[in-house]
């Protein structure tokens, strides 16, 4: 979504178009979920959490810096609400948790879909922060300097720890019998 | 050192190109749709703090009402107004909880924003499996008690309110599809599983003097008593902290 179009659709939202702010979630949703999925590990707390993330932000959207993106606005929201979630709970419940990504098995049909699965299977292994540099450069397709502002760190602490990141998922990938080539 | 450079920076690109071929999972089909319900009651986004929103519904709805908005919703709202004006409750009654829709008022972040006055007690509550959070604030003869609920199994909150001292105006359970409420002369009841949220608007008589608000959660890992303070000085009667039975 370009920048003109979203500064619209806001404009919109704060006048009041619920359909306006629908576009909006229907633009960012797919991501903002996916992240919360592999931070909850949970479908349910995921679907809640990015649905009170979007509230949140609908009533607290006269405050948006409009010279940000919504995006990163929304996500720090996500972020948090999530981290409450993840950080309250009891800690054998999201171990036991499976998501059906996780749910990988050797009947699964297709490989590129079983290496996926490994591969969000390893992005869970990650520590949080780690997780969130690889949610919102490899999901969110968000730059450096995109992130920098989302995770409010610098560009450079931002590339060092994604390369960190990568390295970490990498040997957790080469443990699960993931090629890496 | 430079090859080993060389071999790291190629495991880096592997790594990221698995990566960029990893699907994303599809959200759920009603999630849009339900956030568009949970915002369709306001006519605009919030443009103050919460508890003056809070405030300017409460004196909008002048007598007891359920609004429901869309009914079998993952993540609702119930919101009804209790007894208003009167001073009195008007009787015991119950409202299953099936998926209305209504904005949220307030919420964790705004409750921590410092806008919406003080907050003048916050505590948390363990029992088995689940986790109940009590946060109580106050603005001059307004307070507000929310309960958050992060519970994997269901949980019964019942918060005792002393009579003379507080009016009970408003209710908000968020999501409303799991739980209940029920209410009667100087208590409130909700069923609670999940991360379900209620807020119980109350109006103080603070010439009554500062008087504990009474609660109990009861899970099936047994029965948790406190006390909340609504002002800022501590209750009392020194029932503040759990105790377990």
């Amino acid at each position: 979504m370009d920048g003109a179009r979203e500064a619209d659709l806001i404009r919109r939202s704060l006048d009041g178009d619920a359909d306006a702010y629908g576009e909006l979630v229907a633009a960012h949703q797919r991501v903002l979920f996916n992240v919360a999925l592999r931070m909850t590990r949970n479908r349910e707390d995921a679907q809640d959490v990015t649905q009170i993330a979007f509230i949140k932000a609908y009533q607290k959207l006269a405050t948006f810096d409009r010279s940000r993106k919504f995006f990163s606005w929304v996500y720090r929201i996500l972020w948090n609400e999530t981290l409450n979630l993840v950080q309250r709970r009891p800690r054998h419940e999201a171990l036991d948790e499976e998501t059906p990504a996780a749910q990988s098995s050797p009947e699964r049909e297709s490989e590129e879909r079983d290496t996926s699965a490994r591969v969000h299977e390893a992005i869970e292994e990650l520590p949080p922060d780690y997780r969130q540099v690889i949610l919102l450069r490899h999901f969110a397709q968000l730059s450096y300097q995109e992130m920098s502002r989302v995770i409010e760190l610098p560009e450079k602490t931002v590339k060092s720890r994604l390369f960190t990141a990568r390295r970490l998922l990498g040997s957790i990938l080469e443990r699960k019998g993931v090629a890496l080539t | 050192m430079k090859p080993r450079a060389e071999g790291e920076n190629e495991s880096d690109e592997a790594v990221a190109r698995i990566l960029d071929r990893v699907t994303l999972e599809d959200p759920p089909a009603d999630l849009r749709q339900n956030v568009i319900r949970a915002i369709g009651t306001r006519p605009e986004p919030a443009r103050q703090g919460w508890f003056e929103t809070f405030r300017a519904e409460f004196r909008q709805r002048l007598f007891p009402r359920v609004i429901p908005f869309a009914a079998g919703a993952a993540a609702g709202v119930i919101v009804f107004a209790l007894a208003s004006g009167s001073g009195l409750w008007r009787g015991t009654g119950s409202m299953p909880s099936d998926g209305a829709m209504a904005p949220l008022v307030g919420g964790t972040g705004s409750v921590a924003g410092g806008k919406a006055g003080a907050k003048v007690d916050d505590q948390s509550f363990e029992l088995g499996r689940a986790n109940v959070r009590f946060e109580v604030l106050r603005s001059n003869d307004r307070a507000v008690v929310a309960v958050q609920a992060d519970a994997a199994d269901p949980v019964l909150v019942t918060v005792q309110l002393p009579p003379g001292v507080f009016r009970v105006e408003r209710l908000v359970t968020v999501p409303s599809s799991r739980g209940g409420v029920e209410y009667g002369p100087g208590w409130v009841r909700i069923r609670q599983s999940g991360r379900d949220r209620a807020e119980i608007g109350l109006v103080v008589d603070s010439s009554a003097g500062d008087a504990p608000i009474r609660i109990a959660i009861e899970a099936s890992g047994g029965t948790v008593r406190g006390a909340l303070r609504a002002s800022a000085a501590p209750p009392t009667d020194g029932l503040a902290g759990p105790k377990t039975n």
